[in-house]
């Protein structure tokens, strides 16, 4: 893992030593070689790549795996240098030596680590902002993709797996929440170049092309239903091989972020990419095979059960419709399979004096645990640096890869094989597919008398349905040194991401020639940079000075047709299909302009001060409000290093306070790409291949009108922070403190109708955020076999909405955010919910407890008052957890290894959608029930938590409108009778490795071979009584999160892998 | 040297910085730019056909309402769901369908306002043509004024000119502002002086009707006899007779409008879908019927071919069974084994029927009340008016005299039932009782509950600075 860090590190330190360089004295002396040794002056183990060089040439080596060095052409009187991180200088003055042994001292207060910055490297040290850093060590080979692998890594970033679908959106929060807008994400920056992130507006496939919905008797849904969108959310960042990864640093305060503006308001991600470095070619290749189910699955009614019930309940609504039990399909058995997954890597890594490289190539080849979903991924990595001077140098880090994710339909597939009726069959005497029709349509494959299920769901998994992303994620950069202490780079980046999907329904009985939509979308990204990097020494000062511009544009293109009537389900085409249509065919591009600078000053070794600025400049925005700045600022003081914390020094090595204040802004990216200019749309709406008209001529319609008075939303942060290293460096601890508040949130808001319009992009509120972060690493147990390490990190954050123009319940369905509501001084991830008091076990029928204490039997939902809409609900708590965070500990001994990491959230709320569609009997669609509704109320005196079938609710009549009013409100998603405490404890993953370095291993060329078994999510400790706590039924979105609706469960698996080292 | 090159570099870099702010005028290709529409002709004039069109969706969604609010007409047990509880005065002020009225005409009407900014602003086309526009977009501003007057103006046809009418607002949105954005209501004189200015100005630039020789621009788009006639009804609701006649007298007095022989030319049969064109006699009208659309849109939201509404018992009982009204424009269906009669006005059952909005027996009728409610004496002109309506739809009898009526009173009460005849089902009926202080559906319903609510919704945002109605208080 030290490998960038070192040569980031050699960098920075070559660049510091120019500063001192003096001329060279000519000399008369004969050059002579000088080999070496280095080993580590506690334990005499060799150290492998410390830098050697002649202080006075710039000429140098760097030490062989066994700590040996070769140097040509030293002078006698010249200074050789020896660095390495994590240890203390060592300067030798050549006096003809032949060979030197140079034992190096652990120097925990140098240089310990480098993190990446925006547009830069600091050191951890004078680090002011708040930066939280994952090395590859910790990320690789646990996840198909790194933001999965950082679940409970990091303090303040709250990672969410929605699903276990492959290649499924990943929802990532930095400090809470902080914007009103369902798709708000933060930035993700690969080796310079910010990439298309997680979030739905680039990211969502949406193959839908009108439904048939289910029907009901007496209406067609339940009170507050939930409905599977014809959609896949995937994640953009499973493109990128995590192996790749040398380091991922967090931006998460104003004072790191600010430098990326209104980009970074959601918070940052840099991703390094690892490098070559000098020396022999290092070889690694490895391959592993994983074996996967769902952690668990709910457990159903078998054909007999299912019968029973369903014909209880229609005799008791005066139907006969039968439900015979001929057949007893367990469909989920049909549609599950242990997937496995196979991955085969390589890579080679190396460099000479002036260039360095790093190739890999990535297959990850996962089928899922549904039956025909499998997700392949191959990607390829070249990294390379040349620098033919020593003033220039340039290079590249570029990507490619194919993601081809035929998973799409996992979570159609799972959620109807949970919900087919069991007493239909798979297949027909014939063999072909068995499709349940009406009885009215066809009675030949009619079961169930009412309309049943129409699908099915193992044809549904083997239909074609695929999206194909060719993914280039590439930077070109060229790096001048006109002097030692200035540094200029440029750099080109390039996201391209295309996407190709095709999705198809075979034709069934009542959809005779079958339907299919096939998109192509086209993202092309790219940003320019130009950096000017100061770095300036003398005794008591240290400045380190960026200035900066980058330029950022996208262009999103996309196409979808979609056709009905195919003449066979193998035509593929939609251009062979009868009836075809454009849905969408459209380009939309964004950019932004940004200067920026960054000034951070060091005086006297402790204390430290930072400044940064940006301006941004958002084609999203009119002229006059194009352009906006976003300032921070910040403070540190090494304690340490004063004079009274003398005696501290035995156990005390470093304790760093340190503050940052300063604003970050969002430019209302949602509100549209085109701002605030006003725009006129045709009415689209085809008659027969024309457009509407008054007397002859066409139309327009101002569709999006002016809005200059819309301001930015903007976040103030402010951040404290402790950052401490104790007993030689085997303790770290960082603690953080924020404190941010977001004025001016923006969202589409109502306006007075008089003014035209019914809802319009406003600045709605403010808000804020509160949080504590504490991370603690540790060195447990280190000795010549052992060493033991393990790092515990933990979060709490809270938000609180301060303030909105109206009442929160209106802006939220008006931004179509499903059942939200905000109010004033509570969580944005807040639930209302009716009071479900249980079943009144005198009559079965469900109760509820009113705002004024009174129980009945009168669904609250039924009698709400559009007045007031919070009427008899109460806060019953947040989808966010109290608290989260996770450990984990790294045990060495001699050549044995187990890891092994724990993610932790507690106190956030689920509602168990699963159990209430699994609760639903009142549907045509006759869906299979959970095992739990076979205790449904009897007699009197039973006492149970499911109603009886017939309840006073299930079919519920408001006495206002007999003849209308929905029906279902026992299980109604407003009811507090499905959500749970979700807290958790997980077992994210545990791995036992075993490396042989023995000589037989060396005898085949190879330095090492490493074998390990792995075992993802195979414990998960929970009061949640659905199946998995961490799902949610609306991807990326953590605004919307806390819903578990049949959602795909994580899989838990088991892997044996080999990696081999030459 | 390499100091060269670093300066070489900044001036590259210095490039990049002067260059960017081009790179962020970015343009839709999905919508047009506002600057764009109105540069042009072509352009403007679909903006124009849109503001029209919008004010056409806004007369769908309250056509049926003024019909099924008024003594004239009788419905269903189906359409009592939506009308019973209106005709009550039990509606709240959160009823969806009231506000989409009120919002289907202001979102008409601010269209109409931005049209009025943009084109002085950014229009590059002939000076009359920009006028011309200008001009409609006056009137449809007039015309969404006076319905929001006629709903939710609180007794604003019940001769309260002081009371609260709407809220003019008669800029183009910019951007919500609450404090200078909320306003409260204007009074109903105000609004009607609105509504007059804009017409009076709206006549200037227009052109004269026999400049349009296609009957169906004439009546789909206004002109100066389009502003006239409603000129007529403004001052005809607000009681002021004598400008009334001065209008109505200017409207007769055009030649191009003539009133059918044959009903079933206004109201043409329509079982195909066709395109069907406009009556002589028509003054205003949305063309529905050639606008392209279909069963599912852009039809006129029109379905008393469904049977769901007919005439009331006290009307129908007025009608001679000659009467070509009943016999060419009346279906006899049983409803609850009672015969009842159905109006064909509109008999395309997918909603594709041009929708009448003014014509000229309204006009007439409109003249002849004026003259009696402005004369001491019933006269010979009053009389010929009356039986030109009359008489149309009637034409084996000899029509009226001025020996018929004892007096004024008894010939406008006269004139009052004729218009009820003539102009039923025809979106006006609940207006014309209103501004006569004649009963509504319900004759119970008190005067306070004679008027919609203002949404709720306006109420909640304004903070109550836009204040409710008082019988909804």
């Amino acid at each position: 893992m030290h490998k960038a860090i070192y040569i980031i590190g050699l960098w920075l330190l070559t660049i510091s030593s120019l500063v001192a360089q003096d001329k060279i004295k000519a000399s008369s002396l004969q050059p002579a070689t000088v080999k070496g040794l280095i080993v580590d002056a506690k334990t005499g183990e060799p150290i492998p790549g410390a830098n050697v060089y002649v202080k006075e040439t710039m000429r140098g080596d760097v030490s062989n795996m066994d700590g040996e060095f070769n140097m040509l052409q030293v002078v006698e009187g010249q200074t050789i240098c020896i660095t390495c991180i994590g240890c203390k200088d060592i300067n030798i003055i050549y006096e003809g030596q032949e060979f030197i042994k140079a034992e190096l001292i652990e120097d925990v207060v140098a240089l310990g680590e480098v993190v990446t910055v925006g547009y830069g490297v600091q050191e951890r040290r004078d680090l002011t902002g708040a930066v939280a850093k994952v090395s590859a060590e910790d990320i690789a080979g646990v996840a198909p993709s790194f933001d999965n692998a950082l679940v409970g890594k990091v303090a303040g970033v709250n990672v969410n797996l929605s699903s276990g679908a492959p290649g499924s959106a990943t929802s990532i929060t930095i400090r809470g929440l902080s914007s009103l807008n369902a798709d708000s994400n933060p930035l993700i920056v690969i080796d310079g170049v910010p990439v298309y992130g997680t979030g739905k507006t680039v990211n969502n496939i949406d193959f839908g092309n009108g439904s048939i919905s289910g029907g009901m008797i007496g209406g067609n849904s339940v009170a507050n239903g939930y409905s599977q969108q014809p959609e896949f959310e995937r994640n953009p960042l499973a493109a990128l091989n995590p192996d790749d990864i040398e380091s991922i640093e967090i931006l998460k305060d104003a004072f790191s972020t600010a430098i990326y503006g209104s980009r970074g308001a959601a918070g940052v991600i840099l991703v390094t990419t690892k490098k070559g470095k000098k020396g022999k070619p290092q070889i690694n290749i490895g391959y592993s095979v994983e074996m996967s189910q769902p952690i668990a699955t709910p457990d159903l009614l078998d054909a007999d059960e299912f019968s029973d019930i369903y014909t209880r309940f229609n005799r008791s609504q005066g139907y006969t419709d039968q439900f015979p039990t001929t057949y007893n399909t367990n469909w989920l058995d049909e549609v599950l399979r242990t997937g496995v997954t196979q991955e085969t890597r390589a890579s080679v890594s190396g460099g000479t004096d002036n260039t360095s490289y790093y190739i890999s190539f990535n297959n990850f080849d996962q089928k899922g645990y549904i039956i025909n979903q499998d997700f392949i991924r191959n990607s390829v990595r070249t990294n390379f640096d040349f620098s033919p001077a020593e003033w220039i140098n340039f290079g590249t880090n570029s990507s490619f890869a194919l993601v081809n994710n035929a998973a799409l339909n996992s979570q159609s597939v799972y959620r109807d094989a949970i919900m087919m009726s069991p007493n239909i069959p798979v297949y027909k005497q014939d063999g072909s597919y068995f499709y349940h029709t009406p009885l009215n349509f066809d009675s030949e494959n009619n079961i169930n008398t009412i309309t049943g299920h129409l699908g099915n769901p193992v044809a549904t998994a083997n239909e074609d349905n695929y999206v194909k992303d060719t993914r280039v994620i590439s930077n070109f950069y060229a790096e001048l040194k006109p002097l030692p202490w200035l540094r200029f780079k440029s750099e080109i980046g390039l996201d391209i991401y295309n996407t190709k999907s095709y999705n198809r329904n075979w034709a069934t009985p009542q959809n005779t020639g079958g339907t299919g939509t096939s998109a192509s979308n086209q993202n092309l990204k790219y940003v320019v940079n130009n950096v000017l990097t100061l770095r300036k020494i003398t005794d008591d000062h240290t400045i380190n000075a960026i200035l900066g511009q980058s330029f950022e544009t996208s262009e999103e293109s996309r196409t979808r047709v979609t056709g009905t009537g195919f003449f066979d389900d193998n035509e593929k085409s939609i251009q062979s299909a009868t009836d075809k249509r454009v849905l969408d065919a459209i380009t939309q591009e964004w950019a932004v302009v940004s200067y920026f600078t960054r000034l951070n000053y060091r005086y006297k070794n402790r204390y430290l001060a930072g400044f940064t600025y940006r301006i941004d400049g958002s084609s999203r925005f009119s002229k006059n409000e194009r352009y906006r700045g976003f300032p921070s600022v910040s403070a540190g003081w090494i304690m340490s290093e004063e004079r009274f914390m003398a005696g501290t020094k035995g156990w005390l090595d470093d304790l760093k306070l340190r503050a940052s204040y300063g604003l970050t802004g969002l430019d209302g990216s949602f509100g549209g790409y085109y701002g605030n200019q006003g725009q006129w749309t045709r009415d689209n709406r085809t008659v027969n291949g024309g457009t509407l008209m008054y007397n002859g001529v066409p139309l327009l319609f101002n569709s999006q009108s002016v809005n200059p008075n819309l301001e930015w939303e903007t976040t103030t942060s402010l951040d404290l922070g402790i950052d401490a290293s104790l007993f030689n460096g085997k303790l770290d601890i960082t603690l953080d403190y924020f404190y941010k508040r977001t004025n001016n949130l923006l969202a589409s808001d109502l306006v007075p109708l008089y003014m035209g319009w019914s809802a319009q992009q406003q600045n709605v509120g403010d808000m804020k955020n509160e949080g504590l972060e504490l991370l603690v690493n540790g060195t447990i147990l280190q000795t010549n076999d052992w060493l033991w390490t393990g790092s515990f990190n933990i979060s709490r954050i809270k938000d609180k909405l301060l303030r909105l123009n109206e009442a929160g319940y209106q802006m939220a369905s008006n931004q179509g955010l499903e059942r939200k509501v905000f109010v004033v001084g509570e969580s944005l991830n807040q639930f209302y919910m009716y009071d479900w008091v249980g079943v009144n076990p005198m009559n079965g029928n469900p109760q509820w407890r009113y705002d004024d204490g009174s129980i009945s039997e009168v669904p609250p939902q039924g009698v709400y008052d559009s007045d007031n809409p919070l009427a008899n609900r109460y806060a019953a708590g947040s989808s966010m957890p109290d608290f989260y965070g996770g450990f984990s500990n790294r045990i060495q001994y001699k050549n044995w290894e187990l890891n092994f990491a724990f993610s932790y959230s507690i106190g956030q709320k689920l509602y168990n959608g699963t159990q209430a569609t699994l609760m639903t009997y009142t549907l045509t669609d006759a869906n299979n029930l959970s095992e739990d509704m076979l205790d449904y109320w009897k007699i009197p005196g039973h006492q149970t938590d499911v109603p009886k079938l017939d309840n006073a609710t299930t079919v519920y009549k408001d006495p206002r409108w007999t003849n209308s009013g929905l029906s279902g409100y026992d299980v109604s998603r407003l009811n507090d009778r499905f959500l749970e405490d979700a807290s958790y404890l997980r077992l994210r993953n545990i791995t036992l490795a075993y490396s042989f370095k023995n000589n037989w291993v060396k005898k085949l060329y190879m330095e090492r071979i490493r074998l390990y078994v792995q075992g993802t999510n195979l414990l998960t400790i929970t009061g949640y009584s659905g199946i998995d706590p961490e799902v949610s039924a609306y991807g990326s979105s953590a605004l919307l999160s806390g819903y578990d609706e049949l959602t795909m469960p994580q899989a838990k698996s088991v892997k044996f892998g080999v990696d081999i080292s030459f | 040297m390499k100091t060269r090159y670093f300066f070489q570099t900044l001036v590259i870099a210095a490039i990049f910085l002067t260059a960017c702010d081009k790179q962020l005028n970015l343009a839709p290709e999905d919508t047009i730019i506002e600057d764009k529409v109105f540069e042009k002709f072509t352009s403007t004039e679909s903006a124009v056909a849109g503001t029209y069109h919008m004010l056409f969706a806004a007369a769908t969604k309250d056509y049926i309402m003024a019909e099924a609010t008024s003594p004239t007409c009788n419905y269903s047990s189906g359409a009592g769901r939506t009308y019973d509880e209106i005709n009550n005065g039990a509606v709240l002020p959160e009823n969806t369908q009231l506000q989409g009225i009120y919002e289907a005409y202001y979102a008409a009407l601010v269209q109409a306002n931005l049209l009025l900014y943009k084109i002085p602003e950014l229009g590059k086309y002939d000076q009359e043509q920009m006028l011309q526009h200008m001009a409609e977009a006056k009137f449809i501003r007039a015309y969404a004024y006076l319905r929001l007057l006629g709903w939710y103006g609180d007794g604003a046809l019940m001769n309260e000119p002081q009371k609260d009418g709407v809220v003019l607002y008669l800029e183009h949105y910019d951007g919500f502002n609450r404090d200078t954005d909320i306003r409260p209501r204007n009074s109903n004189q105000e609004v009607f002086n609105q509504i007059i200015a804009d017409l009076e100005d709206a006549i200037i630039d227009l052109p004269e009707p026999g400049d349009l020789t296609a009957v169906e621009t004439r009546v789909s788009r206004a002109n100066k006899a389009t502003c006239e006639a409603l000129l007529v009804r403004t001052y005809m609701y607000k009681r002021d007779y004598t400008n009334a006649l001065i209008w109505a007298t200017k409207v007769l007095a055009r030649s191009e409008y003539q009133l059918e022989d044959d009903l079933l030319k206004v109201f043409p049969l329509n079982p195909n879908d066709a395109v069907i064109p406009f009556s002589t006699e028509h003054i205003f009208g949305f063309p529905v019927s050639s606008n392209g659309g279909n069963w599912q849109f852009g039809g006129n939201n029109i379905y008393y071919t469904y049977n769901n509404y007919w005439y009331s018992q006290s009307i129908i009982s007025s009608f001679a069974d000659t009467d070509l009204r009943k016999t060419d424009l009346m279906r006899e269906i049983v409803y609850q084994e009672n015969p009842v009669y159905v109006t064909n006005k509109y008999p395309n059952t997918n909603g594709r029927d041009n929708l009448t909005i003014m014509r000229l027996p309204e006009v007439v009728l409109y003249k002849a009340e004026a003259l009696g409610r402005t004369s001491n004496t019933v006269t010979q002109e009053m009389i010929d008016l009356l039986n030109e309506v009359h008489l149309r739809a009637n034409p084996t009898e000899s029509g009226y005299t001025i020996e018929d009526f004892e007096s004024n009173d008894a010939f406008i009460d006269r004139v009052l039932l004729e218009s009820n005849k003539e102009l039923a089902f025809e979106g006006c009926s609940r207006f014309d009782q209103l501004r006569t202080d004649r009963p509504l559906y319900n004759p119970e319903l008190p005067d306070n509950k004679k008027v919609f609510p203002i949404p709720l919704r306006e109420v909640q945002i304004s903070n109550g600075v836009v204040k409710q109605n008082e019988g909804y208080n």
